[in-house]
């Protein structure tokens, strides 16, 4: 019967879809007249993004049975280097999903189009979009990339565990103190700790950065904080590993953080490989939490711990979508970004699963629907209008070496810096980060 | 006479030039000799000009002399951490193998009806190699809990909730795993072995060795061919090991199962910024280097211990 009743939705949505899909939004541009192509469409995603993002793409071409679409999806990890060998071949596809962190590399190698034109010939109509958020795409004077959807730094946990244990995690603004205590409390009950997933990333690192009062971690001539203060970080986490809970390198060697379904917080077989919270992103709460129903758990979602969260929390343009200079069909392409980003239809599709759309009437216009169809949706909605009112403004776009300097020294340095027995004391380890940063940064 | 100059004199035809044998010889080789031009050569001959090139593959090569070799050798933790762990790799885990290997080979070196079953059974993990699905098991096979475990510690119960993936254990985890797949080198020794006269085993026989006495100064000798050949074989795969470590443990914990080749990748692949191409070139020719050296010094060894008859 459950069945059933799931078809009969399935279908009456996609019969209300295909009636109501007369016209898609797609711009000035008219994807009938493009004779029969062939679109790339590249991105990094988990499962549900997967499955959206076909779905988006074959509505599209039930309207416009010439255009057909080669998709190339990726986990993280592999994404990048993939798209850096396309690029080498001038092979990239039409659209491909952008990242904040690197949109600058990505414009000064020349591979991403300006769609500044497009947008003054109302080719692609960003007049539902806020200026602010416009503008997180702009690297100088181009328009580089439009944001597919807003996020914001959340810790999901496992609230099964947290409820079961009596304990109440705050809905916003997580202390490090606060987030210490739990974390004890519920290693010394159940032996679940926290993997600390974020080796190879800048993102925690900034948060911290954040948390004293700078803007952000680094800029185009090296690491702003000072080697001393860069030291609280990894004396943090040397501090928490020593107590037991925080799993040092040894223990999380064989964990899996990149792929979402494999990630400690929905999987692993003992509790020495679980965690009770994973430092993610609030649109990713609706793959983790499709993982974690198996298991029976529901989670929660909170800030990342800091200890001034309000000056740490931002909200970002989650991934953005950028059109490459190696299109053949760039009138095409920014026709279906168009589609992607102001389509009601197309946005329930996609249930907002890369964020909240930053079209606001597109984000107003499609969430009844969405809640309908993943009731996570609502739990990041709310707690990104908490982290309005509870942040500061996000750091500029990263600088182009960042990617470099996160693989060869934030990774180098938080395995030695979560060592059971560190050989580095946390000075070494801030003033290490401080010259090898700045030294790939001279180089660059 | 008059008749042989007519003969010497006859037009060279298209079709007579087809039927020449050195043509048809030719015409053979010229899939690998293409390949080996477009595959071998020509990569090599880039790779060995972006050695001395900043490249990142997205923007064109720029000329910076021996500045990837220089950075290399001052100021390349990694690299020595990488070199360390290959060359721990291949001196211990490739005479494992051998000596593995070897020992398989005279175990099933019987006229049996099941030893067939069993050459083909221990010759299927080197088939399945270093694949994905190897690489899932075997992560599987040594989790905390995993299957190893629950074995081991039912006889050493100290081994239960072990930690194989942790820096110290990791690398013999892919050791053993190399030594599993010790399937080609078996078939060589076992072919080697059927080649042995059986006469000088009737003669070691009626001279009254034992057994053992007959492994070491009849079989062993007359195997050192073989084992020479296996070494060299092996030590070289070791060297380009690659699949194992990106596989199963990325080069975690901290670097102490980066196999060299694997940080190439890494350097020309990143999972994030630029391709470091030139870098990693240079980290290229650095190992046909060392392989080379090793395998010079595997050849000057010969004489010393094989015994060529």
């Amino acid at each position: 019967m459950k069945k059933f009743v799931a078809l009969f939705l399935a279908l009456a949505l996609a019969l209300s879809l295909t009636l109501a899909s007369a016209e898609l939004n797609v711009g000035t541009y008219d994807p009938a007249t493009a004779g029969d192509v062939q679109l790339g469409f590249g991105w990094w995603g988990n499962q549900v993004r997967d499955e959206v993002t076909k779905a988006v793409a074959d509505f599209f071409t039930e309207n416009y049975p010439n255009v057909t679409f080669n998709l190339n999806t990726q986990v993280w990890d592999n994404y990048w280097a993939l798209m850096n060998t396309y690029s080498a071949n001038n092979d990239l596809p039409d659209i491909m999903q952008q990242d904040y962190a690197f949109i600058e590399q990505w414009v000064a190698a020349g591979d991403l189009l300006d769609l500044t034109p497009y947008v003054e010939s109302g080719a692609l109509d960003l007049s539902g979009v806020p200026q602010n958020i416009i503008d997180t795409g702009k690297v100088g004077d181009g328009l580089y990339a439009i944001c597919a959807g807003v996020n914001a730094p959340a810790l999901l946990y496992n609230k099964t565990l947290t409820d079961e244990l009596g304990i109440t995690v705050p809905e916003i603004n997580l202390t490090w103190d606060e987030f210490e205590e739990i974390s004890r409390k519920i290693y010394a009950e159940k032996g679940i700790g926290v993997v600390f997933g974020q080796g190879n990333s800048e993102n925690p690192l900034t948060y911290y950065a954040r948390s004293l009062g700078y803007t952000a971690l680094w800029n185009a001539e090296g690491v702003v904080p000072t080697a001393e203060e860069m030291a609280g970080y990894y004396a943090d986490l040397m501090a928490d590993v020593a107590e037991g809970w925080m799993f040092n390198t040894d223990q999380i060697a064989n964990v899996n953080v990149v792929d979402l379904a494999q990630n400690p917080l929905v999987y692993g077989t003992t509790n020495d490989v679980r965690t009770w919270c994973a430092f993610a992103f609030s649109n990713q709460i609706a793959a983790f939490q499709k993982a974690a129903t198996a298991d029976g758990i529901e989670l929660g979602i909170t800030s990342w711990a800091a200890q001034n969260p309000t000056a740490a929390n931002y909200m970002k343009p989650g991934q953005f979508f950028s059109i490459t200079t190696d299109t053949k069909n760039p009138d095409l392409a920014v026709a279906f970004l168009n589609y992607l980003i102001n389509d009601v239809q197309a946005n329930v599709i996609l249930r907002a699963e890369r964020g909240v759309p930053a079209n606001s009437e597109v984000a107003a216009a499609i969430a009844d629907e969405v809640n309908k169809l993943d009731p996570t949706y609502g739990i990041a909605v709310d707690y990104l209008a908490l982290v309005e009112n509870n942040s500061s403004p996000i750091f500029p776009p990263l600088p182009s070496y960042a990617g470099t300097a996160n693989n060869d020294v934030i990774q180098r340095l938080s395995d030695e810096a979560l060592l059971k027995n560190p050989q580095i004391t946390a000075e070494e380890a801030g003033q290490d980060f401080v010259d090898s940063v700045n030294e790939i940064a001279a180089d660059y | 006479m008059a008749k042989t100059v007519v003969l010497r004199k006859k037009k060279r035809t298209f079709k007579s030039w087809l039927n020449e044998e050195s043509t048809a010889g030719y015409i053979f080789s010229l899939p690998f000799i293409i390949g080996f031009l477009m595959f071998m050569v020509v990569p090599m001959g880039l790779s060995l000009y972006y050695s001395f090139c900043k490249y990142d593959i997205q923007n064109a090569p720029t000329w910076v002399g021996l500045d990837n070799y220089i950075k290399i050798f001052t100021n390349d933790k990694t690299f020595s951490k990488a070199l360390g762990v290959t060359c721990y790799f291949a001196l211990v885990g490739t005479p494992l193998k051998v000596i593995f290997a070897l020992i398989v080979a005279l175990i099933l070196n019987h006229e049996s009806r099941a030893v067939g079953f069993y050459r083909a059974v221990y010759y299927l993990p080197s088939i399945i190699g270093g694949s994905v699905a190897v690489a899932i098991l075997w992560r599987r096979l040594f989790e905390s809990n995993g299957t190893l475990n629950a074995i081991l510690s039912k006889v050493f119960p100290g081994m239960a909730g072990f930690n194989w993936f942790g820096e110290g254990p990791a690398i013999w985890v892919l050791i053993i795993l190399t030594v599993w797949q010790f399937g080609s080198s078996m078939l060589i020794f076992l072919s080697a072995l059927k080649q042995i006269p059986r006469e000088l085993y009737e003669a070691a026989d009626v001279d009254g060795a034992v057994p053992f006495q007959q492994f070491w100064k009849v079989t062993l000798p007359l195997l050192t061919p073989t084992i020479f050949f296996n070494l060299v074989q092996q030590t070289i795969n070791s060297f380009l090991a690659f699949t194992q470590s990106k596989l199963i443990t990325n080069g975690a914990p901290r670097n102490s199962t980066l196999f060299y080749t694997v940080y190439q990748y890494n350097k020309a692949f990143p999972n994030q910024g630029k391709s470091q191409m030139g870098y990693a070139s240079a980290l290229a020719w650095i190992m046909l280097v060392i392989v080379t050296v090793v395998t010079a010094l595997l050849f000057k060894s010969r004489s010393k211990w094989v015994y060529d008859g």
